[in-house]
């Protein structure tokens, strides 16, 4: 079967890249882009440490035939970081309020965390509970997760 | 592997590449976890995402039209839908209603799947590529949109392990003035609770109990048969009453 030649705009830039048939966002991302920030985990949607953004809207990676997707803006970790390698605030609180142990989950939480503040820049705990319904977190217990979301929603 | 992908952007070239044995994929929710795990001989994909099968319209005051295409994120803000939004929010994560869609929810297995709960409570007609409109539980092939008439009194109720994101044990889904009543998370398929209607008149506790000869429970993960069939009479009688949880 024959590759196909995908157009994304990723992190504000176009990228033009092959693909084998059947490939998912998820692994275009870290195989073809080499943007390894977003990680694979369970591979069935039930993880969400491949969280990115897919036109603004927070998506697990790993469900997206990336064939299905051409011409889509995507966002991922990279590209919340600033482009002088400093870190944004949402990063930096996740920082400060010790919201990362062993690192797995973090892009994904940052990520639906970051397609929250976009659209609410000013939520409640609550909806930050919901925003990260989704993403699995074996170490932290969420709680300074959250802690952390609210915080940078604050420095904003 | 080897797996084709095909983007149609009509409903005409969805149909042909079904035809040439193609499996049909919406948001993907369900299709891709058991592609991504398990040995498939699926060998073609044949994508909604571009078919124009996704919106909600008011076909009239009192009726709504949607696609099938259209994600549940997008339900839950279309305005005339708010009712459904208790319904949809109990359903998985934002990141996975950003992805799913009505008609894939028609077809999920149970325990997942409440917005079909909801569909069957609603007496929805799904609209099929074939020109034919069936009733929701007779949905089958392409379906190209979804229409029910807005209820008046609603009624919606799902237990579940945790507060988000977790399958049914028992969901309620009923239009109280009619009544109709559908239950999920009580037998392979949404249920429309016959005998829990007939016995509404005589109040929700006796529909309450006679709901318990319209399911037909299941273990799985989630809860056991015999705990489902235990706490059906309690959720549907909670449900009719509006009782908050």
């Amino acid at each position: 079967m024959r590759s196909s030649l995908i157009e994304l705009t990723v992190n504000d830039e176009e990228r033009e890249f092959l693909v084998p048939p059947g490939t998912t966002l998820l692994n275009a991302l870290r195989d073809q882009l080499g943007l390894t920030a977003t990680k694979r985990g369970c591979e069935q949607g039930t993880c969400g440490t491949c969280t990115c953004l897919l036109d603004g809207d927070a998506v697990m990676s790993c469900l997206v035939p990336v064939e299905t997707v051409q011409g889509a803006q995507v966002k991922t970790l990279e590209g919340v970081t600033r482009a002088d390698g400093s870190l944004a605030p949402l990063q930096q609180a996740f920082l400060d309020c010790f919201a990362t142990q062993c690192g797995f989950c973090t892009a994904g939480m940052i990520m639906a965390a970051e397609a929250l503040l976009e659209r609410n820049p000013d939520p409640s705990r609550e909806d930050v509970i919901r925003a990260i319904s989704g993403n699995v977190c074996r170490c932290t217990g969420y709680e300074s997760i959250v802690a952390a979301i609210l915080d940078a929603a604050a420095r904003r | 592997m080897s797996l084709a992908v095909h983007t149609p952007d009509s409903v005409a070239g969805v149909l042909a590449a079904l035809g040439d044995g193609g499996v049909l994929i919406a948001g993907g929710t369900h299709v891709m976890p058991r592609l991504n795990t398990q040995a498939s001989d699926i060998t073609s994909l044949v994508s909604l995402r571009r078919a124009g099968l996704a919106g909600v319209e008011m076909v009239d005051d009192a009726t709504v039209r949607i696609g099938a295409a259209t994600t549940l994120t997008q339900v839950g803000n279309a305005p005339a839908l708010a009712f459904l939004r208790p319904a949809l929010d109990a359903i998985a994560s934002p990141t996975i209603r950003n992805l799913a869609t009505v008609g894939g929810n028609l077809f999920v297995p149970q325990p997942y799947g409440d917005l079909a709960v909801c569909l069957l409570a609603l007496d929805a007609k799904a609209e099929l590529a074939d020109g034919r409109t069936v009733g929701i539980a007779d949905a089958e092939g392409l379906v190209t949109a979804i229409r029910f008439a807005i209820p008046r009194e609603w009624r919606f109720r799902k237990a579940m392990r945790r507060r988000l994101n977790s399958a049914s044990i028992v969901t309620v889904a009923a239009v109280l003035d009619v009544p109709r009543i559908a239950l999920g998370g009580v037998a392979r398929t949404p249920v429309r609770a016959r005998h829990a209607e007939a016995a509404f008149a005589q109040g929700a506790e006796a529909a309450a109990h006679a709901a318990l000869q319209d399911i037909d429970p299941f273990d799985d993960a989630y809860a056991s048969a015999w705990y489902r069939r235990r706490v059906v009479p309690v959720h549907v009688r909670r449900a009719l009453l509006g009782e908050e949880a």
